[in-house]
Order: C-alpha cells, then structure tokens, then sequence
C-alpha cells in the first residue's frame, strides 16, 4: 500500500519536503554566499578606513610644514598636544597620534594617553603593513578576508585594541625630520564590520523570507490545486458523472497527465454517446428519448460541474504578503522624507510634524476598518481587495509626487484607506476559508505575513531608499501593490463568504450595521474581557513599551541607532516562527484562552523581573520574550475573539475582526501616551515595571471572568 | 514535463531569485558604505581647512580676506587623488576661494546651495554619477553662518571599487547558483521518490488494458475510485454497445468508433 491517505496528506507532504530542500538549500547557499559577500566587502573597505588615517597623517604633515614655513621649529611648536588630542578625539577611529624623529623617538603625542608608548611595536607595525600588502593574490585575498572575518568573533584572530598605521614621513625641502603614527581603534573597526555582517545577515534574513513566500505560491499553484482537481474528477467519474470537463492542459507533467486521462475518456465515452445519439434520433425518436436516459445517468451530455471551493489560507498569504511588503517598503525613511518636505504648519513644532503623517496614517486605519469589516461582508473579500488596492496606489503616486507636507497628509491618508481595507478583507478571506478547529493555524499565517513583510520591506526599503532617492520607493510600492492586485485577482476566490453572515446585508446599511453589531457584542462578557483585558494591553505593551520606550530606554544605556534597529528586529524575528507553533498548539488542543492568558502573564512577569536589570542585555532578553509572549498570544486571541462571538449570528466574522482590529488601534494610541506620563513621574525601568504590574493584574481579572462564564465548546 | 522537473526549475528560479536579491541588495549596501566612508574621509580634508577658516575669522580677519587659503586649498586638494575641486564657498554659493583659481566667482549648483544654507546641518554629502560632493558648513565665533567648505569628488576610483565588487558578487552568484543547482537536483530527486511511486501505481491503474482491474501488486488510497472509476467506463461502453447492436446490426459498415 502507499505512504499517502489522502489529497491533503499529498500535498502537505509534497509541501513539506520542497520547502525543506529549498530552505535548506537556500539558507546554505546565502550562508556560503554572505561569508564570501563579507570577504569580499570586508577586504575592500578596510584599506578605505586605513587611507582616511593617512590622510589624516598628511593633513598633519601640511599644518606642521606651515609651522616650519614661519620658521617655528617642529619642537617648539605650542599646543601641539591640544592640536593632536583635538583631531584624535574629533574622529572615533582614532586612538591616539604620534609625531616622532625618523629614529622613532616620541616628539608629541595626542589622544588616548593610556596606552603607552612602545618604540618596538612601532617597528613591528610598519613591517607587517607593507609585508600584507604584497601577499593579496586571489586565494591569499579569500583567506585573509576569512580570517579577518573570522577575527570579528571573539573566539579568533589578534583582538589588541589599538593597530598602528603605516607612518607617513615628514618632509621639509626634501629632508626627513620625522613621522606621524597614528593608532587606530581595532574595535571601531571591527564594529564597522560587525555592522555590516549584521546588516547582511538582515538581507539574509529577508531573501530567505521571500523565497519561502515564493515557494508556497509555486507548490500551491502547481501541486496542491492540480492534485484537488484531480482528486475531484476522479470522485465524480466514480459517482457516475462523466461530464465534460473544463481543463487547460499546462506543462504535462503528472498530475497533469493523470487529469488527461480522466478527461481523454470522458470526451471519449462523449462523443461515442453523441454519435450514436445523432444516429438513433434520425431513426426513432422515441428510442433516442429513451436513450438519452443513459446519458443523463452519466452525464454524457453535461459539463463536469466543479464544486468550486477549494479555496485556502495561501490564496490570501501570497497577495498580502506583497501588498505589506509594498507598503512597509516606506516604514524605515517616511520621517526623513516628511522631515525633508517640512515647513511650519499650524504652530506645531518640527517633531510633531515629522510624527503627523504616522499619526494620521493609524487613525484613519483605526476610523475605516469598522466599516471596511461590513464593506467584506457585502462586496465579498475578493472584490474589497481590488477596491481597496485603488486609494492604496493612487496614495503611493501621490506621496512620490508630494512637494509639501500636506500633499504627504493626504495621500498618506489615501493610503491608509487602502491599507485597512485590504488587510481586513484578508483577514476576513483567512477567517472564512479556515474550519473552526483550525482557526488559530489561519490567523498565524495573517500575523505571521505581516510581520515577515515588515521585517523584508523595512530593510530593503532602507537600504534601496539610501541608493536611490526617497520618492522612486514609492514608485516601486506601487508596482508592488499592482502585483499584490494581479496575485488576488488569480487567486483569491469569489466564492469565499462567511457562511456567518446573514445575507441579508444591502447597501446603505452597513453603518446601522455596524453599530448594532458593537451594540451585541458589548453584551458579550467574554468579547468585551478579550478586548479590554487582552487585545488593548497586548498593544499598549507593542507601542508603549517596544516602540516607544526601548529605543530611548537602549540610547541612554550606550547602544548606537544601528544596534538598537536590530534589537528591535528580533522581536518579529521572533513572532515569525512561534506564531504558528503556538497556533498549531492551540488547534490541537483547542485551549485558546489558557494561551492567550499564559502569553498575557509571561508578558506582564518579564516587564517586572527585567525592570530591575537597568542593562543593554537585560532589555535584549526582554525584547526577545515580548516575541516569544506576543507570539504566543497574537493568533490565538484572534481565534479567542471569534469563538467568544461564535453564537452571536447578527454579527458576521468580518465586522468582529474589524472591531477587534479598532480596538487594538486604540490601544497602540494609548500605549506611548500611557508609557511618557509613566516615565514623567519615575524612569524608564520604573515605567517598565509599572506596565508589568498592570498587565499582570488586568490578566488576573481576565483570568476570573473566563473562569466564571462557560466557553462556547463547553455549553454546547 | 515531468514534475520532477518542474520543481527543479521552480526551485533553482527560487535560488536565482534569493541570489540575485542578494547580489542587489549587498551592492547597494556596498555602495552606501563605501559612500560613508569616502565622506567621512573628505571630511578630514573639509575639517582642516574649517579650521583654518574659524581660525582666521575668529583673530578679526575678514571672510574674503584670509591670505594663503588658495594654496592651503590647492595642497590639500593634493591629499587625496580622486579630490578635483576645493572651494569655500559663502551662503550664497558665490565661490570665494578654489583650488581652481578660474572658478572663484562662480556661483556653485543649486542643490549645493541648498545645502550651504541650511540651519540644522553642519556636514552634508551630494551624490552624483561621476561626482561626490562634501561639504561641511562654517559658522564664526558668534555663531552665524559664513558659507561651506565643499569638495568635489572625482568617483572614477569609487565606480571602480563598486564595479568590481558587483563582478565579484556576481562571480560569487553564478557559482553559488550551479554548485547548488546540483545539490537541488539530487535532494529533489531523492525527495520525489515517494511521490513518484504514487503517481506511478495511479497512472498504471488508469491507463492499464480494460478486464485487468483485479490485477495490481501495489494500490493508494485513491485505487478504489479509479476501480469505481474503471468499472463504470465499462458499464457505459458496454449499454453504449447494447444500444448499438440493437439499432445498427452488425457487418452494415456505420462504425461509429
């Protein structure tokens, strides 16, 4: 007997085993190819740090020589030292600056006065500098590059703080009369180049994001929808329908043959019907009458009619994923680029202004997705995505073209629009296609795209920004966006309604709707619990906490705005994979609520333990548990939400995600409000503490209510 | 095509897509690193002769009357070989002294003047396809503006860095590419396996001669339906037939098959 029992074991295998070969192949491919990217970057951008320190010593050698032309002699020049210390502290590659006779004797020196003088190490420097110099053949350069590489681990390499420069020889009519050494700092230099093996890994990180999107649309539209049409053929021909069958034949390959087959003798049992059809109706109609009761047995007359929805999580992953990518491309620049078309408005102050398109970005977000939540409701997922693709485009043209800063307002605004529409309708898609116990599953996949699209969009977006100007993204994210509409229009299906919904739904009532739906569900203990107790603190938490206080939190400790980025990232770095294990653990077990109260807890536990570690590494731990705490709750609540509105028939699942997704706007407003008043009154670990202890208090009442009203499953 | 080969292709598309991503994305981070670099270089350049400047002013000398600053300018235009220009240029953009002595009295791009007037920045870098500019915007001792020192940067020996760290990466790239092709190919294959015995035992199950439906060694869990399926192709061939033979007797040539 054969290994596979069913389509889905099919295709979730044939799934399973491509994505494996191809991530593993993939992430060893970018591993071999960011080792030889940083050799490669690494070999020639250090001989660029090193020419800056000689000129730098040539600059030197010029001011020096103006001395000497005003008849100064190199040893009585005055404020040498200043001078010296002066430019050595100026650049932070620079340790220390010696000017010495051409025997090497100390004359001045500047800078970092404790390292001392060491007349040997002089020689030893100028020796091993131009002795490297002319070993850099093709293999010597890889290995070198690979060691330097190497040296930037600290189980490696020489890691002695300062390394000597070659000296540049101090000349006056053609006479020696010196040399300038300067030391540079082993450790900034190696910090550049551990900010760019960080900055590759993130490139890493996000090609390999991309490609497992690319993956499962590709395994999708050519394994797992030819498999289910198959499987659907050969189920009718064996219940005894033969009709015909509308199939394009693409590529033959075998699932492909296997449906040939099938529809070869379909057509063929046809028209040997058909013919012997015409041939009796020319020579007895009655008994062609009588005849045609064999062909409306079988069908042999009729098209095969399709049971048309077989539509899935993936239709709505692939779209989405490039709509967010689209409009996360912008995240990582927009207040450079507001800040670079301000002009006093209104009397608010330049910071103000420079957060206003945000601002106002998420409150129209927050204002359109109640009311886009009915809109999905009426014109059905498919059709809401496209609409919503047309204020998203004409948003990112218009921001492209934007000269002041209100031209950037509104068609953020328009933007914004797009956004809440087309998330929801995604949203709703996934809610709709996804049975109940496998509710959880679908909604990870929503967050988990989300955040894979914020984490690939944010890099490139930076790094494409840097290159080629701000106003081209927009450009791109709106090609993108036109793909993201493409992508929905071939694979999102039209057929996908929730069956929640009563179909009673017609124009001009969606706002009586909607407040009649929130009238309902504010009667629902439990919904209201979720919200106020859950879905509103998980994100005062997000912005608050990580969006607000970390960055100033790890600034003031020492950390630079590169290292705190990437701290920053590792929170959706980490929601990424423990969402869908998180889901999966919920689907199997079906204990929404305990998740969503243990993620709640962890969350609240680790703002008050790490708030007594005023550390850079205490604030990265806590960074990395917020994801594994968010990751625990983010899909479940979504699953918690709807099961808790599962009995309320008037409101379709739709308009619930959509006030869910408002509320939670709501409390990403209130959470930097809630964290400055915090930090006005104690610090920053006390705000951290306090948002701790508050959380774990709110959890404990949602705790007791749960524990109080019955679940849907249980009463029923 | 076969699937096996389908994916194949599919799978070293992933790759080429994942590398050439890569390539794109490491090159411009390439280029804005050694962009940074550069300036931060020319601002050492841009620095001393700042200091010359504020130096000058502060001891009472007027901004157009600081002696030597044209051959300061044109030695240290000599510090770095890709340095074409030098110029102090005031808050208008009027070059006031150059490295290029037929130059003073111009008036500097509009985009540089831009950048010479403002308030908020005191360093600021221009990049152009052949020229980088850096220019670092000078303030007396009472802290008003007095105008930019600005360099401009030959990227003749910078387009060449760029341009053979993109062959490398590319080099890089197409190895990477057909060593690991090979590597997909033989995972792939072995990966199909199962599947292919699947696809194997169904196809020789539809496609085998009609009467021999009893005779299989091994079957899947869709064997059923394609016997259910198989069994009613005969049915209806065979009341197809029955209907025939009654109506068109045999050997009167109206063959309809």
């Amino acid at each position: 007997m054969n290994d596979f029992s069913s389509s889905n074991n099919i295709t979730s295998d044939m799934n399973r085993r491509l994505i494996l070969v191809t991530i593993f192949v993939v992430i060893l491919a970018s591993m071999f190819s960011t080792i030889y990217a940083l050799v490669d970057i690494n070999q020639s951008l250090r001989p660029e740090l090193e020419r800056k320190a000689n000129v730098t010593a040539n600059s030197i050698h010029q001011d020096i020589n103006r001395a000497l032309d005003a008849g100064i002699p190199l040893e009585k020049i005055s404020g040498m030292k200043a001078y010296l210390d002066d430019i050595a502290n100026k650049y932070d590659e620079f340790l220390y600056i010696y000017i010495t006779t051409p025997q090497d004797e100390l004359i001045f020196r500047g800078g970092d006065d404790s390292f001392v003088f060491d007349h040997q190490a002089l020689k030893k420097s100028d020796l091993a500098n131009r002795y490297g110099k002319n070993k850099l053949e093709t293999i010597e350069h890889f290995k070198n590059g690979f060691m330097q590489l190497l040296s930037l681990t600290p189980f490696f390499g020489d890691h002695q703080r300062d390394q000597l420069t070659v000296p540049v020889d101090l000349t006056y009519d053609g006479q020696s009369y010196g040399k300038v050494y300067i030391g540079l700092d082993g450790y900034f230099i190696r910090g550049e180049l551990t900010n760019v093996f960080f900055d590759i890994l993130i490139i890493l990180v996000t090609v390999i994001l991309v490609s497992f999107e690319f993956i499962l649309a590709m395994v999708m539209i050519n394994v797992s929808l030819p498999i289910f049409k198959f499987e659907e053929i050969l189920h009718k021909q064996s219940n005894s329908d033969f009709g015909r069958i509308s199939y394009a034949k693409r590529w033959g390959d075998e699932i492909n043959n296997l449906i040939s087959i099938l529809s070869n003798s379909a057509v063929e049992l046809q028209e040997k019907y058909k013919r012997l059809h015409d041939r009796l109706f020319s020579k007895d109609v009655t008994a062609a009458r009588d005849f045609e009761k064999i062909g409306q047995r079988f069908n042999l007359q009729g098209v095969l009619l399709s049971s048309g929805n077989q539509a899935s999580v993936i239709d709505a992953r692939i779209p989405l994923f490039v709509f967010s990518f689209a409009e996360e491309l912008q995240k990582s620049f927009m207040p450079l680029y507001v800040d670079e078309l301000y002009s006093p408005v209104f009397g608010l102050s330049r910071d103000m202004i420079i957060g206003l398109p945000i601002a106002i970005f998420m409150f129209v977000i927050a204002a359109i997705t109640p009311f886009a939540g009915g809109w999905a409701d009426k014109y059905g997922n498919k059709k809401l995505f496209l609409i919503g693709l047309a204020p998203a485009i004409v948003g990112y043209i218009g921001c492209a073209l934007a000269s002041n800063i209100f031209d950037v307002l509104i068609w953020r605004s328009a933007t914004a629009i797009g956004y809440a529409i087309i998330t929801i309708s995604c949203q709703g898609y996934i809610a709709a296609v996804v049975s109940k116990e496998n509710r959880a599953k679908g909604m990870a996949v929503f967050v988990g795209v989300l955040m894979s699209a914020t984490m690939c969009g944010t890099a490139i977006g930076g790094i494409i920004a840097d290159r080629i100007g701000y106003h081209p993204v927009f450009f791109i994210s709106a090609a993108f966006a036109v793909c993201a509409g493409v992508l929905a229009w071939c694979m999102l299906s039209s057929d996908v309604r929730d069956e929640k919904q009563t179909p009673s739904v017609t124009s001009g009532d969606v706002a009586g709707k909607k407040s009649s739906a929130l009238k309902i569900l504010l009667k629902n203990k439990r919904f209201v619990a979720l919200i106020a107790f859950c879905a509103i603190p998980t994100k005062i938490v997000l912005t608050g906490f990580f969006y607000y206080l970390i960055p100033l939190y790890l600034v003031s400790l020492g950390t630079s705005t590169a290292e705190t980025g990437r701290i920053m990232m590792l929170y959706s770095f980490i929601i990424i994979p423990i969402s869908p294990i998180a889901a999966r653990f919920v689907d199997r077990t079906q204990k929404v609520k305990e998740l969503v109260i243990i993620g709640s807890l962890f969350s609240g536990l680790l703002l008050v333990v790490f708030s007594y570690y005023q550390t850079v590494w205490a604030l990265v731990v806590s960074v990395a548990l917020l994801g594994v705490a968010h990751g625990l709750i983010k899909a479940p609540l979504i699953a918690a939400v709807m099961e808790a509105c599962e009995d309320e028939r008037e409101v379709g699942r739709t308009q619930v995600l959509g006030i869910l997704r408002t509320s939670e706007r709501v409390g990403s407003v209130i959470g930097p409000l809630l964290i400055g008043v915090l930090v006005s009154f104690t610090s920053y670990a006390g705000a951290m503490g306090t948002l701790g202890g508050f959380i774990l208090l709110i959890t404990l009442a949602m705790f007791f209510i749960f524990s109080r009203s019955p679940s849907n499953t249980e009463q029923g | 095509m076969r699937l096996y080969l389908k994916f194949l292709m599919m799978t070293i598309l992933v790759l080429m897509l994942m590398l050439t991503l890569f390539v794109f994305m490491s090159y411009m981070k390439y280029q804005n690193i050694l962009s940074d670099v550069v300036s931060s270089r020319l601002m050492v350049v841009a620095g001393s002769i700042e200091n010359v400047v504020e130096h000058a002013t502060s001891l009472g000398l007027k901004f157009q009357e600081i002696n030597q600053l044209e051959t300061i300018l044109e030695s240290s235009r000599k510090l770095d070989e890709g340095i074409e220009e030098i110029a102090v240029v005031n808050t208008n953009g009027k070059i006031i002294y150059s490295s290029k002595k037929e130059r003073v009295s111009d008036i500097v791009a509009d985009t540089i003047v831009q950048n010479v007037a403002l308030e908020t920045k005191t360093q600021w870098t221009i990049e152009e396809d052949d020229f980088l500019f850096v220019g670092l915007n000078i303030r007396n001792a009472v802290d008003l503006p007095l105008g930019s020192v600005v360099i401009k940067y030959s990227k003749a020996e910078y387009n060449v860095a760029v341009s053979n760290i993109f062959d490398q990466l590319t080099f890089g790239a197409f190895v990477t590419l057909l060593s690991f092709s090979v590597l997909l190919s033989i995972l792939i294959k072995v990966s199909f396996s199962k599947f292919n015995r699947f696809y194997n035992t169904l196809y020789s199950e539809l496609s085998q001669p009609q009467g021999d439906l009893n005779n299989k060694d091994e079957t899947t869990y869709l064997s059923a339906d394609v016997k259910k399926v198989r069994q009613n192709q005969l049915l209806i061939l065979k009341e197809l037939d029955a209907v025939k033979s009654k109506i068109l007797p045999t050997g009167t040539g109206d063959a309809y098959e």
